[in-house]
C-alpha cells in the first residue's frame, strides 16, 4: 500500500493472463478492479457506463485499436493510461502525450503511471 | 508642213498632231526661234526619215582579234544605253558566222545577224553577215553584195561612211582590234559629219593595225582601252544628242571671217598663231569643239574662249597635232641613217659638234630617236661628238612630257634590246630615257611660223608639220629650214610633204624618204620676206596684218651695190652642171631665153657663137681650178661682137662646184675679123684668106658636130623616155603586186577572224574538256563508255580498279577483259539498256571486297542519238558498311530492349509511341498490338495522362535533363493500382530528326506491398513478443503465487514455459496465421504421454486464431500436467480421451470439446483453485467467449469446452 486512496479501475486487455496479472498488481496497489474487457465493444460499454476512477487500456484489442474507448473516457474526464507492446509510436494522434506503459511493465511502473495519471486529472 | 499631221507615224509628226491648233505660222515661228542648225532636222522630218533621231547608232569595226575585243566591249557596255550597235567584222564569205552566238553569251541585249531591211532598235546588237556590205540608212540596215573584189573590200569604211551620212553628228564609230587600214577612211567621213570616233588603244588591241591606222591618220577622237569606252560613249551621246550642232558655215554666213577672228583671239590669248594653218583643218577642228562643247554658234564659242583659258588651251591642243613615235616610219629612218647620219659620222672628227633640230617635236620621241641614232652610229665608229639636239614644240605641256622622257613600254615595241638597255631605264611598267640622252636634247618652246630659227644645223627634221599648213606657209617654213641648215646640212621631212618650189634650195638625197641637202648660199631674202619676223608677245593686241618692214640697208651695202652695178661685169653664178644660180648685172647682151621651156642652163641661154667656147672654158676652169678667159664672137645677123668670158671657180663653195662666169665686151679691134687673143701672134697677110677659109670650114664642121650631138641628145632623150615608160610599167606592175599583197592581207585577216572564232571554240571545248576531266577524276566514279557493240569508247582512270585497262584498249570489246568484280549480268544489262533506253542498276562486289553500284545508262549524243551506253561504278562500300553497322546496332539495341525485364517505351518529340517492348505491353496490358504512333497520354484508357508525368516529359524534352526514378502511381484499368519508377532520358538524333525520349519503367507495386507487409510483420512481432513477455510475466507471477514450494514452482513454471514455447512453435510454423486444433492437441499432450499412446484424439480439423490456439494449448497443458500428477496419466493404464466436434453452421457454429480421463486413480477434487484451473477455466473461457466446465468425477477428470466458433474465422486471420 502506498497510502493512496483505493481507486476503482477498468482494465481493457485482450490477453486474459496479462489482465489477470494486471489485476493482481492493482490489487496489490490497493485498487479495485471493477471492470475488465477483452473486446472493444464491451470495453466501450464499460467505459461509458462504469463508475470508475481510471482505466488501463491495451491499445491492441484482438486487432482493433482501443482509441474509441479512450475517446469516451476523455469525454467523461476519466483519467487513463495506455499499455502497449508497440512503444510510443503506436499511439494515435491526439493521444501521443498520454502516458503509456510499455509491456512488460513492473508494478512500480504501473504505480508511477497511475500516480501521474491521477495527478494530471486533479 | 501642212501635210505633216496626216502622215503621223513619226515622232515629230506626233508632236505636231498633239498641237493641232498650231498653224503654219506657228510652226514657222517655232522654226525661227531655233537655230538654223535645226532646219536640217526639220527637213529630215519632211524627208520621211523619222527614226534616225530615235535610235543612236554605234558602228563598230573590227577584224583580227576582234572577237575578243567585242566580247570585252559587251562585257562592260551597259545594256540600257539606248543605242543600237552595228558590228562589221571581216568574215570568211564561205562560212557561217558564229559571232552572233558568241556575243549573245556576253550581253543580255538581243544579238542578231543582219538581214536586209532590218530596222534598228535601241539596245540591240546587229552583226554583219558573211560576204556582205552593210549600210545604215533611214534607221534601217541595208545589206548588199560587196562590189569590190575580195581583198579590196573595206566593209568597215562602208559602214562608217553610211553611218556618217545617216547619223551626221550623232554618228559614233568604234575601231577595235584588226590588221590593215579598214575603217580609217570611214572615220574621215564620220569626222567630217562631226561624229565621234573611239579607237581601241593599240596597246590593248591584239592586232593594232586598224587602231594604229586610225590614230596615225588622226581620226581617233578618243584612244581608249575597251573598258573605258562605254563611259565616253554615253557621255558623248548625252552631249551629241542635245547639241544638234551643225556646220558653222550655216550659222555664220561668213565663216571665214569668223574663223579669222577666232584665230586672232587664239593668238592674243594663247600666243599661238594658226594663220598659216590650213583653213579646212582648222574649221573642222573648231566645229568639233563646238559639237563637244554643246555650243551652237561660233560667236558663242568665241565668248567662251574669251572667258575660259582652259578652253583656249583645249582648242589649241586640238588644233596642234600631237602624233609622234620613236622611229616613226622605220624605213625613212633607215634611209636617214644610211644616207645622212653614217656619212656625217664618217666625215667628222671626234670632238666635232653636231647640231640637230627637231621641230614640232611633240612629246620628244623623234628628238630622242635622232639622238639615239647619232649616238649609236658614233659609238659604232668609235667616235665621240658634241651632239646637240634642239627639240621644239609650241605646246609647253608636250615639252614637259618630253623633258621627263617617260614612255610606256609599248612605245618601245620593236626596239632592239641593246638600244633599250643602252638608252632607257626601266621604271614601273614604263621606261625613262637615260639622263645622258636627255642631256643631249634641249627642249624649248618654239613656233616655227612665228619664232626665228636655230642656225648652222647639220640636220633638221620637220616631219608631218607642213601638211597642216597652207602652201604659202609651207614655203616659208622650207625657206626657214634652208636658212637654219649649214651649207650641206640635211632636211628630213614627212612622207607626204615636199619642198615645193624651192627645188633650187635643196638637193635631193632620197626622193622617197624625203631627204634633202641644202645647197646654195643663205637666202636672206626668202627669210626676210616671211611675216614670221613680226614677233608679237602673247596678249598684245596687234594688228593682224602688220606692214612688212623693209630690211635695214647699210650705207656700205649701198656703196657695194652701186660699185657692183657700175663696175662689175655682167656675171652669172653657175653650178657644176651649168645651171644658173645667180644673175648679176646686165646679162642680156650675152644671154637670151631660147624658145621652149624655160631653162636655167647657161649654155642654152648664151647667145649664138658663145656656147662652144664657154663650154670649153668651163671644163678647163673646173678641171684645173683656175680662172680661164676666152674670147668669142657673138653672131648677130651679119655683125659679130667680140666677147671676153672669164670663168672663175669660186673657192668659197664647199661643194666646189660653183663657178662665176663674167662677160665683158671683147678687146676693141679695128679689124672686124675676130681673132682669139692667143692667135694674135701669127699674122700672115698672105695666109689670111686661106685661114679664113679654113675657119669657115672648121665652123661648118663644128656646126655639123653640134647638130650630130643634138641628134644624139634627141636619141638619148627618146631612150630616156623609153626608160621612163618602162619605169612606169614597172611601177604599174609594182602596184599590181601591191594590190595582190593587200588582197592576201585581207584574206589573211579573214583567216585571222575565222581562226579567232575557232580559237574561241577550241577554248570553250578545252574548258569543257577540262571540266569534264576534272569532274570525272574528282568524282572518283569509275566511268566507262561503251559503243553499241560493247566496245570501249572511253574510260575514266578510276575504272582501272575494276578492269585491267590500258590506254590502248579503247576500241576493244569489253567482253575481252576480265572483270575484277562479281557481275555476271553486265553485258546483259548493256543489251537491255540499248534496247529499252532506261537505266539499269545493280550492286556488285569487287574482288577486293569493295561494293559498287553499277549503273548502265544510254549514251546520248547532242543530237539525241544513242551511241552506246555509259557504265558507272559508284563505290558504296562505306555506305554499305555503315548500313551494316546500323543494322547491327539496331539488332543489338532491339535485343536489349527485348531482353530487359523492365518495361521500356520510346517516344518521339510529339510524345507518340515509337517502340514499346513486350514487358511494357504485358505489364500494363494497355494494348495488344504495338501502339506505334499513339500519343502516350491516349494509351489505354488515358492512364498515362498524368499531369506530373506530362510536366516531366516536357522537362526531359526542353531541359535536356535525364530524370531518374520518378515515382508514378496510377490506377490501371486491368492491372489495378500500380506504382512505377520512371527513368527518362532524351535520345539525341543526328541531323534534323526529332529527338526521342526513352522511358524505362520499373514496376514497384509488389515490392511496395512486400515492404508494407514486412513493416506490419515487424510491428506485429514486436507487439507479440511484448505480449508474450507480459504473458510469461503473468505466468511466472501466478505460478509463484500459487506454488507451495520453490521446487514445485520451478517445475511448474518450467513446464508451462515449455508448453507456451511449443504452442508458439506451432504458431510460428504457421506464420502466426493460427493453428490446427488437432496439431495443438497433439503437440501439447503427447510429450506428457510417457511414450505409450495414452491419448485418444478425435475430431475434425479446425483452424484456430493464435490467441485461441495459445489459450487452448495452455489449458490442455494444465489438464495434461494435472493428469500426469494426479489423474489418468499417473497410472500405467490411464487413458485420456480428447474429442471434439463442430455443431451448427455458419455464424452459429460452435466447438464442443471434451477431455475425459479414465483408468486413473480415484479423483479427489482439489481443495483450492490453483493457477492451473484458473488457466483452464477462466482464462480459456474468457479467451474463447465460451464455457469451460471441469468436473472431478471419481473415474477421472472431465473437462468440457463449449465455445462459439463461427465459420470463416479460419486460416488467414491474424489478431
Amino acid at each position: 500500500m502506498t497510502g493512496q486512496t483505493a481507486k476503482r479501475v477498468l482494465i481493457v486487455e485482450d490477453e486474459v493472463l496479462i489482465a489477470m496479472n494486471l489485476e493482481d498488481m492493482l490489487n496489490d496497489l490497493g485498487h479495485e478492479v471493477v471492470g475488465q474487457a477483452t473486446r472493444i465493444e464491451l470495453a466501450m460499454d464499460l467505459a461509458r457506463e462504469s463508475d470508475i476512477d481510471f482505466a488501463v487500456l491495451d491499445i491492441n484489442l484482438a486487432g482493433k485499436k482501443s482509441f474509441p474507448v479512450a475517446d469516451i473516457l476523455s469525454e467523461r474526464g476519466i483519467p487513463f493510461a495506455f499499455a502497449t507492446g508497440n512503444g510510443p509510436e503506436g499511439l494515435m494522434d491526439g493521444y501521443r502525450d498520454f502516458p503509456a506503459l510499455q509491456k512488460p511493465y513492473a508494478q512500480a511502473d504501473l504505480e508511477r503511471t497511475i500516480a501521474q495519471v491521477l495527478r494530471g486529472s486533479t | 508642213m501642212a501635210d505633216e499631221p496626216k502622215e503621223g507615224g513619226n515622232r515629230s509628226g506626233r508632236k505636231s498632231t498633239a498641237k493641232p491648233t498650231r498653224n503654219k505660222n506657228a510652226s514657222g515661228s517655232d522654226a525661227a526661234l531655233r537655230t538654223s542648225g535645226s532646219e536640217r532636222s526639220l527637213t529630215a522630218t519632211d524627208g520621211a526619215t523619222p527614226e534616225v533621231a530615235a535610235v543612236p547608232v554605234v558602228g563598230i569595226g573590227a577584224s583580227a582579234g576582234g572577237i575578243e575585243a567585242l566580247s570585252l566591249f559587251f562585257d562592260v557596255m551597259p545594256t540600257d544605253s539606248g543605242c543600237a550597235f552595228v558590228i562589221v567584222l571581216h568574215l570568211d564569205p564561205k562560212r557561217e558566222s558564229e559571232l552572233a552566238h558568241i556575243l549573245s553569251a556576253k550581253t543580255t541585249m538581243p544579238v542578231v545577224q543582219v538581214q536586209d531591211g532590218m530596222r534598228l532598235a535601241a539596245n540591240h546588237v546587229y552583226v554583219i553577215a558573211p560576204d556582205t556590205d552593210l549600210k545604215v540608212s533611214d534607221g534601217g540596215l541595208h545589206v548588199s553584195k560587196p562590189t569590190d573584189p575580195r581583198g579590196h573590200r573595206h566593209p568597215v569604211d562602208v559602214l562608217f561612211s553610211s553611218l556618217a551620212a545617216d547619223q551626221h553628228e550623232r554618228a559614233i564609230a568604234i575601231v577595235l582590234s584588226g590588221t590593215g587600214r579598214n575603217g580609217t577612211e570611214g572615220l574621215r567621213d564620220i569626222r567630217a559629219e562631226g561624229g565621234m570616233s573611239l579607237v581601241q588603244s593599240p596597246e590593248t588591241a591584239k592586232f593594232d593595225g586598224m587602231p594604229r591606222s586610225a590614230i596615225s591618220a588622226d581620226m581617233a577622237d578618243h584612244v581608249l582601252a575597251i573598258e573605258k569606252m562605254p563611259e565616253t560613249l554615253l557621255a558623248f551621246r548625252r552631249h551629241g544628242y542635245v547639241a544638234g550642232s551643225d556646220e558653222i558655215e550655216v550659222t555664220s554666213p561668213d565663216g571665214q571671217a569668223t574663223l579669222g577672228h577666232l584665230l586672232e583671239l587664239l593668238r592674243a590669248r594663247g600666243g599661238h598663231d594658226f594663220r598659216g594653218y590650213k583653213q579646212s583643218t582648222l574649221r573642222r577642228r573648231v566645229h568639233r569643239r563646238l559639237g563637244l562643247r554643246n555650243i551652237e554658234t561660233l560667236d558663242e564659242y568665241m565668248d567662251e574662249l574669251r572667258t575660259s583659258s582652259d578652253e583656249v588651251a583645249t582648242l589649241v591642243g586640238d588644233l596642234l597635232i600631237s602624233v609622234t613615235g620613236f622611229f616613226r616610219d622605220a624605213e625613212a629612218w633607215k634611209a636617214l641613217a644610211e644616207l645622212v647620219i653614217a656619212p656625217m659620222v664618217a666625215e667628222r672628227e671626234t670632238g666635232a659638234s653636231i647640231r640637230v633640230w627637231t621641230t614640232a617635236c611633240s612629246t620628244g620621241e623623234e628628238a630622242y630617236s635622232l639622238a639615239m641614232l647619232v649616238t649609236e652610229h658614233a659609238e659604232a665608229a668609235g667616235k665621240h661628238f658634241d651632239l646637240k639636239v634642239f627639240a621644239t614644240d609650241a605646246q609647253e605641256i608636250n615639252l614637259r612630257k618630253a623633258r621627263d622622257g617617260i614612255y610606256p613600254a609599248a612605245a618601245m615595241t620593236g626596239f632592239p634590246a641593246p638600244r633599250l638597255t643602252r638608252f632607257f631605264e626601266k621604271l614601273d611598267g614604263s621606261y625613262q630615257v637615260s639622263k645622258e640622252l636627255r642631256d643631249m636634247v634641249v627642249f624649248a618652246p618654239h613656233n616655227l611660223l612665228r619664232d626665228p630659227p636655230f642656225s648652222r644645223l647639220d640636220l633638221l627634221s620637220c616631219r608631218n608639220f607642213l601638211i597642216y599648213l597652207e602652201p604659202d606657209a609651207q614655203q616659208r617654213i622650207i625657206a626657214l629650214c634652208h636658212f637654219a641648215l649649214r651649207q650641206g646640212g640635211h632636211l628630213f621631212i614627212g612622207n607626204a610633204e615636199t619642198i615645193g618650189k624651192h627645188e633650187d634650195l635643196f638637193e635631193t638625197v632620197s626622193k622617197k624618204w624625203r631627204l634633202f641637202r641644202r645647197v646654195g648660199s643663205t637666202r636672206h631674202d626668202l627669210i626676210e620676206a616671211s611675216p614670221s619676223r613680226d614677233r608679237s608677245e602673247p596678249g598684245t593686241n596687234e594688228s593682224p596684218s602688220s606692214p612688212r618692214l623693209e630690211p635695214p640697208t647699210s650705207a656700205a651695202e649701198m656703196a657695194r651695190r652701186a660699185l657692183l652695178e657700175r663696175y662689175a661685169p655682167a656675171s652669172v653664178l653657175i653650178d657644176q652642171s651649168g645651171r644658173v644660180l645667180y644673175f648679176h648685172g646686165a646679162t642680156r647682151d650675152y644671154l637670151e631665153n631660147p624658145s621652149g621651156e624655160p631653162t636655167r642652163d647657161l649654155l642654152t641661154m648664151v647667145r649664138g657663137g658663145l656656147a662652144a667656147r664657154l663650154r670649153a672654158a668651163i671644163r678647163e676652169a673646173s678641171k684645173e681650178n683656175r680662172s680661164v678667159t676666152v674670147n668669142a664672137r657673138i653672131r648677130e645677123s651679119e655683125t659679130a661682137r667680140s666677147v671676153a668670158m672669164t670663168v672663175m671657180p669660186l673657192p668659197a663653195s664647199p661643194q666646189g662646184g660653183v663657178l662665176l662666169v663674167s662677160f665683158a665686151p671683147g678687146v676693141p679691134q679695128a679689124d672686124p675679123t675676130p681673132s682669139p687673143p692667143r692667135e694674135d701672134a701669127g699674122d700672115a697677110s698672105s695666109g689670111e684668106r686661106a685661114l679664113l677659109e679654113e675657119l669657115r670650114e672648121t665652123r661648118a664642121e663644128l656646126n655639123n658636130t653640134i647638130e650630130y650631138q643634138e641628134t644624139t641628145n634627141e636619141e638619148l632623150k627618146a631612150a630616156n623616155e623609153e626608160a621612163i615608160s618602162m619605169n612606169e610599167e614597172l611601177q604599174s606592175t609594182n602596184e599590181e603586186l601591191e594590190t595582190s599583197k593587200e588582197e592576201l592581207q585581207s584574206f589573211n585577216e579573214e583567216l585571222n577572224t575565222v581562226n579567232g572564232q575557232l580559237q574561241h571554240k577550241i577554248g570553250e571545248l578545252e574548258t569543257t574538256t577540262d571540266n569534264l576531266n576534272n569532274l570525272l577524276a574528282g568524282s572518283d566514279t569509275a566511268t566507262l563508255f561503251l559503243d553499241k557493240k560493247c566496245r570501249i569508247r572511253w574510260f575514266a582512270p578510276a575504272t582501272r580498279d575494276l578492269f585491267d585497262f590500258v590506254g590502248s584498249d579503247i576500241g576493244r570489246p569489253i567482253s575481252h577483259f576480265a572483270q575484277k568484280f562479281a557481275d555476271e549480268n553486265l553485258l546483259q544489262d548493256v543489251e537491255t539498256v540499248l534496247e529499252k533506253l532506261s537505266p539499269v542498276e545493280a550492286e556488285v562486289r569487287s574482288d577486293t571486297g569493295r561494293w559498287y553500284v553499277r549503273r548502265v545508262l544510254p549514251y546520248r549524243t547532242q543530237d539525241n542519238r544513242i551511241a552506246g551506253v555509259v557504265v558507272t561504278f559508284s563505290d558504296i562500300t562505306e555506305r554499305k558498311r555503315d548500313a551494316d553497322s546500323v543494322d547491327r546496332a539496331r539488332a543489338y539495341s532491339e535485343t536489349i530492349v527485348r531482353t530487359v525485364q523492365h518495361p521500356l517505351l520510346v517516344l518521339d518529340s510529339d510524345l507518340r509511341v515509337q517502340t514499346a517492348n513486350k514487358a511494357f505491353r504485358e505489364l500494363f496490358a494497355v494494348f495488344d498490338e504495338e501502339p506505334k504512333g499513339q500519343i502516350i497520354f491516349e494509351l489505354g484508357s488515358g492512364e498515362w495522362n498524368d499531369p506530373p508525368l506530362r510536366a516531366l516529359l516536357d522537362e526531359v524534352l526542353s531541359e535536356d535533363e535525364d530524370i531518374h526514378n520518378f515515382e508514378v502511381e496510377q490506377e490501371f484499368h486491368l492491372t489495378g493500382r500500380r506504382s512505377m519508377l520512371l527513368t527518362a532520358c532524351k535520345l539525341r538524333q543526328e541531323g534534323d530528326l526529332d529527338d526521342l525520349i526513352l522511358i524505362a519503367i520499373e514496376d514497384v507495386t509488389e515490392r511496395k506491398r512486400f515492404d508494407e507487409h514486412r513493416e506490419v510483420l515487424v510491428g506485429e512481432l514486436n507487439h507479440r513478443i511484448k505480449n508474450v513477455m507480459a504473458t510469461v510475466q503473468a505466468i511466472a507471477s501466478q505460478t509463484l503465487k500459487s506454488a507451495t514450494s520453490m521446487e514445485e514452482a520451478r517445475a511448474t513454471f518450467g513446464s508451462r514455459l515449455i508448453a507456451l514455447g511449443k504452442s508458439h512453435d506451432l504458431l510460428t510454423r504457421e506464420n502466426w496465421g493460427g493453428a490446427d486444433l488437432r496439431n495443438i492437441v497433439k503437440d501439447t499432450v503427447e510429450p506428457l504421454s510417457g511414450g505409450s499412446n495414452r491419448f485418444r484424439i478425435e475430431g475434425p480439423h479446425l483452424w484456430l486464431a493464435p490467441s485461441a490456439a495459445l489459450s487452448i494449448a495452455m489449458a490442455l497443458h494444465e489438464l495434461a500436467t494435472n493428469a500426469a500428477k494426479y489423474g489418468a496419466l499417473a497410472t500405467e493404464d490411464g487413458q485420456v480421451d480428447i474429442r471434439w466436434q463442430l455443431v451448427g453452421d455458419g455464424k452459429d457454429r460452435r466447438l464442443s470439446l471434451r477431455w475425459s480421463e479414465s483408468g486413473g486413480p480415484p479423483v479427489i477434487p482439489p481443495t483450492r483453485k490453483g493457477f492451473g484451473s484458473v488457466l483452464v477455466q477462466s482464462v480459456l473461457a474468457t479467451e474463447l467467449g465460451g464455457k469451460v466446465d471441469v468436473v472431478y468425477e471419481t473415474s477421472g477428470v472431465v473437462c468440457k469446452i463449449d465455445a462459439p466458433m463461427p465459420d470463416g474465422q479460419e486460416k488467414g486471420e491474424t489478431s
